[in-house]
């Protein structure tokens, strides 16, 4: 039985055709639980990053509607299940804002509004939605949001909760949507494109490529592949 | 190849309609055309009148004059409008347009056949989808062509006794010279014309003049009876006679006619929905396959997410129409290289 939350809805999740009405706790807005958990496993060891240690992965994509925030809560979802440390999602796509709705969090306060210099400590925009798993809202973007985005490098408020807290999934906003959406990138220790099979020109795609920092591991998420995953598609390490 | 089935699996629905829909279209369409129907009509020749006006020549027979001065008559445009106008059901649809004359030409001179089968029966066809309006044609055109066939046979005849005549006259002018020339040798050997069997064989001139005169004379009785006959011919009423009246009976398609329509179906469905996948696969410039990835981007493929028909979101619509809003930058290697 899979439960996909509407985004749609904000007030609760809704449910699939032909099953029985849960109660919130047990709702699951994860694609992990639509989508074998082993491809988002996939994805974290072809990263090649250390299992204790304290990743930074960001998730992007090239343009809006590749998946890239179904990907983000599928991977965190299934590494709050396998890792020891506990796993926070964070939203940096303000203009677009969708776990709060998701999870039937307060819009605000979010990541922007600690940005911009709001009394807000981390720890209040930070919800725990599942044993082990986090979420930070985008919050209010405002005019201003996508412009706090380059402010990020220099002022990352998850730098002394990194450290405790253990990995952390940026759900990055599209790179060619917003021109600091590299910069954001940067913060990651691996960033993660996704593209959409049949949606997005091959132009754009590698557009979207170029724009992402060479030194840092980066690799493919090719979503809604219609064919099964074969031994050449996939688990790929860099 | 990978590509167009791919392209195939998604679109089948559209590439198959065009492959289906039209065959049947047009087997269809030909099915609701109406049929054409022959209308028939065989008359019978004169042979006697038709061996007068021939040119002597004894390979055509008479249903052939008859059957060439059908078809010779049926390239008059004056004909086929006379015969048109005496049919009413025929004439009334045509009759207020401005080319109908053409038309009417082009009708009769193409779909009117006269065919001779055997030595005196022509048989007239004319292909026609309306076989009341063809019965009424063919009928005025036979009516018609009796009066032209009739002044025909007239014109031959006397062409053929002037011809006659002309010859019997230059035969009277030989038989009176040899005539001459008997006389002055019967006159020069004092020979009366009671002597002439007898001493004929004795003598070869006299009996070269003699045969000389005797053949003019045979001569001029042959072409004075051939003018006689053809004299008598000039009364004849007519030169044929309609055995069996104009009747209509559907024409039978040929196999080629019935496998054409299907045919062209077949093939221009099989031309647009072939084409539509062709042009389909080369205008789509996305990534369909895994494997794609690492040949056009240089970058691995970490995982591939299956489809899941459950997560479908408005979304793919709205990233076609996604443009990049922000010019190409550097590359950043391209920044530290520099």
């Amino acid at each position: 039985m899979a439960i996909v939350g509407n985004r749609e809805s904000p007030m609760k999740p809704r449910m699939l055709r032909g099953n029985r009405e849960k109660s919130v706790q047990d709702a699951s807005p994860f694609p992990d639980t639509v989508l074998p958990p082993e491809s988002f496993r996939q994805m974290f060891v072809a990263l090649d990053l250390p299992p204790d240690g304290h990743p930074i992965v960001g998730v992007t994509s090239a343009i809006r509607g590749e998946g890239r925030t179904m990907v983000a809560l599928g991977l965190a979802h299934t590494l709050a299940g396998d890792l020891a440390g506990p796993v926070t999602l964070v939203e940096l796509d303000g203009e677009h804002p969708t776990l709060a709705t998701l999870f039937g969090l307060p819009a605000s306060p979010g990541l922007f509004d600690v940005l911009r210099g709001s009394e807000h400590p981390v720890e209040d925009i930070t919800h725990r939605v599942a044993d082990n798993l986090f979420v930070v809202p985008a919050g209010a973007c405002g005019e201003d949001g996508i412009g706090l985005l380059c402010r990020l490098p220099g002022h990352n408020p998850f730098e002394q909760t990194v450290a405790r807290r253990g990995a952390v999934i940026l759900d990055l906003p599209p790179i060619l949507a917003y021109s600091y959406t590299s910069l954001a990138a940067s913060l990651a220790d691996a960033v993660l494109l996704v593209v959409r099979a049949g949606v997005t020109p091959i132009e754009m795609v590698r557009e979207a490529a170029a724009r992402l920092d060479v030194s840092c591991p980066r690799g493919v998420v090719f979503n809604g592949a219609s064919a099964p995953t074969g031994p050449r598609a996939s688990g790929r390490k860099l | 190849m990978r590509r167009y089935l791919d392209t195939f699996q998604r679109l089948w629905f559209i590439v198959l309609v065009p492959i289906l829909v039209l065959p049947i279209a047009s087997v269809l369409w030909a099915r609701s055309q109406p049929t054409k129907q022959a209308v028939t009509a065989n008359i019978w020749v004169d042979q006697t009148s038709a061996r007068l006006v021939g040119n002597g020549n004894p390979y055509i027979t008479a249903s052939g004059t008859v059957s060439s001065y059908f078809t010779e008559l049926l390239r008059t445009s004056s004909f086929d409008l006379s015969a048109a106008r005496a049919a009413p059901l025929y004439w009334r649809p045509l009759a207020h347009r401005p080319n109908a004359k053409d038309l009417v030409q082009a009708d009769l001179s193409k779909q009117v056949q006269a065919q001779s089968g055997g030595a005196n029966l022509v048989t007239l066809t004319y292909q026609t989808t309306a076989g009341a309006a063809g019965k009424q044609l063919l009928r005025s055109v036979l009516r018609e062509a009796a009066h032209h066939i009739s002044g025909y046979y007239q014109q031959g005849l006397l062409k053929n006794k002037t011809a006659l005549e002309a010859q019997l006259k230059q035969t009277r002018s030989q038989l009176a010279t040899a005539s001459t020339h008997l006389s002055a040798y019967l006159t020069k050997h004092q020979l009366t014309p009671q002597d002439v069997p007898s001493q004929e064989l004795a003598d070869p001139h006299l009996q070269a003049l003699t045969q000389a005169v005797q053949s003019n004379q045979s001569s001029v009785k042959g072409y004075q009876q051939q003018i006689a006959t053809l004299s008598g011919a000039s009364a004849l009423s007519g030169a044929f006679r309609v055995v069996d009246k104009p009747a209509a009976a559907a024409s039978a398609t040929s196999k080629k006619a019935q496998i054409l329509p299907l045919g062209i179906g077949v093939l221009l469905g099989l031309l647009l929905g072939l084409g539509f996948l062709v042009a389909r696969t080369a205008m789509d410039q996305t990534l369909h396959f895994a494997d794609e990835v690492p040949m056009l981007l240089n970058l691995p493929v970490l995982a591939v997410v299956p489809y899941n028909r459950g997560l479908r979101t408005k979304a793919p619509r709205q990233a076609r129409q996604a443009k990049a809003v922000v010019p190409a930058a550097p590359s950043k290697s391209a920044e530290k290289a520099g």
